[in-house]
């Protein structure tokens, strides 16, 4: 459920999240794994030249750290 | 005639005939009737009374305005608009249960800034991320910077984004697979914001928390943020959503989300 607080009542309503805001979270849904991916491609091209330099991964932590 | 001790009301002598007993009696009753209005001239919901320099005669006092105090002027009360004064006004305390979205509506306008505070929040389950919109404007309105320190390792990023998150959910304000119940490990943090109630100047964002990603198998994240709410529509709203998965914000036991005006 959705709260809803009128801030200058004090009158709290709670209802089902409606179509527009599922639809809101679909978006960010998108955004949010879009960001994801982006991260771990950029994990997995570091883990790629650390594999490259024969580095750990303790010690490619303490090279970047 | 003999009269009451107190408000000289008209009463029948002890030798007064019964035959004049129905006249008494409604002498007596509009006496009563006229000093009890007298005594109570309210006439709305709220009203007030107070004793006039008129004796056994008050004085209505109108209710006031939403935010006035009673205050003294003139050797009598009055209603006045409250001085603003340094400090922080509560202006809502909620306590999360099982809520898939928190929306703060018709925040006043009379404060300097606007500061959230939260601790407890804890997630129903992995999978979901929850971050702060205003005015609950979902376009690409916050010019955000930030960095987060984590057990995994640190990052930085800056965005114009749909809301206060600076990049991916590893800055969600309202944590990202954060339903462990340990009382450090849900989203705990603090919000400010400048300029909120001006409608000619941008809004100025900043703010820090913690919470902890089990979804990573217990990472704890440590985000700041700072940016501008690229807007110069007041703000009214202030908005807690989900922006992914299906998990609902509940509040650990005497933890709460609070929003404070500022002045």
């Amino acid at each position: 459920m959705k709260t809803i607080i009128n801030c200058e009542t004090n009158e709290i309503v709670e209802r089902e999240l409606n179509k527009a805001e599922k639809d809101q979270q679909k978006i960010d849904e998108l955004a949010v794994n879009a960001a994801k991916a982006e991260a771990q491609k950029k994990a997995a091209e570091k883990q790629a030249i650390a594999d490259r330099l024969g580095l750990t991964a303790d010690e490619l932590k303490l090279l970047l750290g | 005639m003999a009269t009451t001790t107190n408000y000289g009301w008209a009463t029948p002598d002890d030798t007064a005939l019964v035959k004049d007993g129905a006249a008494a009696i409604r002498t007596l009753g509009t006496s009563v009737d006229t000093t009890t209005k007298n005594l109570n001239p309210s006439t709305t919901l709220g009203d007030i009374e107070y004793r006039s320099s008129t004796a056994n005669t008050n004085t209505r006092l109108g209710i006031g305005t939403t935010g006035q105090v009673l205050t003294v002027a003139g050797g009598v009360p009055s209603w006045a608009t409250a001085t603003s004064t340094a400090g922080l006004t509560l202006i809502s305390e909620q306590v999360a249960a099982a809520s898939s979205g928190i929306d703060f509506t018709s925040i006043s306008g009379s404060y300097k800034q606007l500061l959230l505070v939260w601790s407890g929040a804890q997630h129903s389950a992995t999978g979901s991320s929850f971050t702060i919109r205003l005015n609950a404007d979902s376009g690409a309105n916050y010019a955000m910077v930030g960095a987060y320190t984590a057990a995994g390792g640190i990052g930085a990023g800056g965005a114009n984004n749909t809301s206060i998150f600076v990049g991916g959910a590893d800055y969600a304000a309202f944590g990202q697979d954060a339903n462990s119940s340990a009382l450090y490990a849900p989203a705990t943090g603090t919000l400010l914001i400048d300029n909120y109630s001006s409608s000619t100047k941008l809004k100025t964002i900043n703010g820090s928390w913690g919470y902890f990603d089990n979804g990573l198998g217990g990472v704890r994240y440590v985000p700041a943020i700072s940016g501008v709410y690229n807007s110069t529509s007041a703000i009214t709203q202030l908005n807690i959503v989900r922006t992914t998965g299906s998990a609902t914000l509940t509040n650990l036991a005497n933890t709460s989300i609070r929003l404070y005006g500022v002045n």
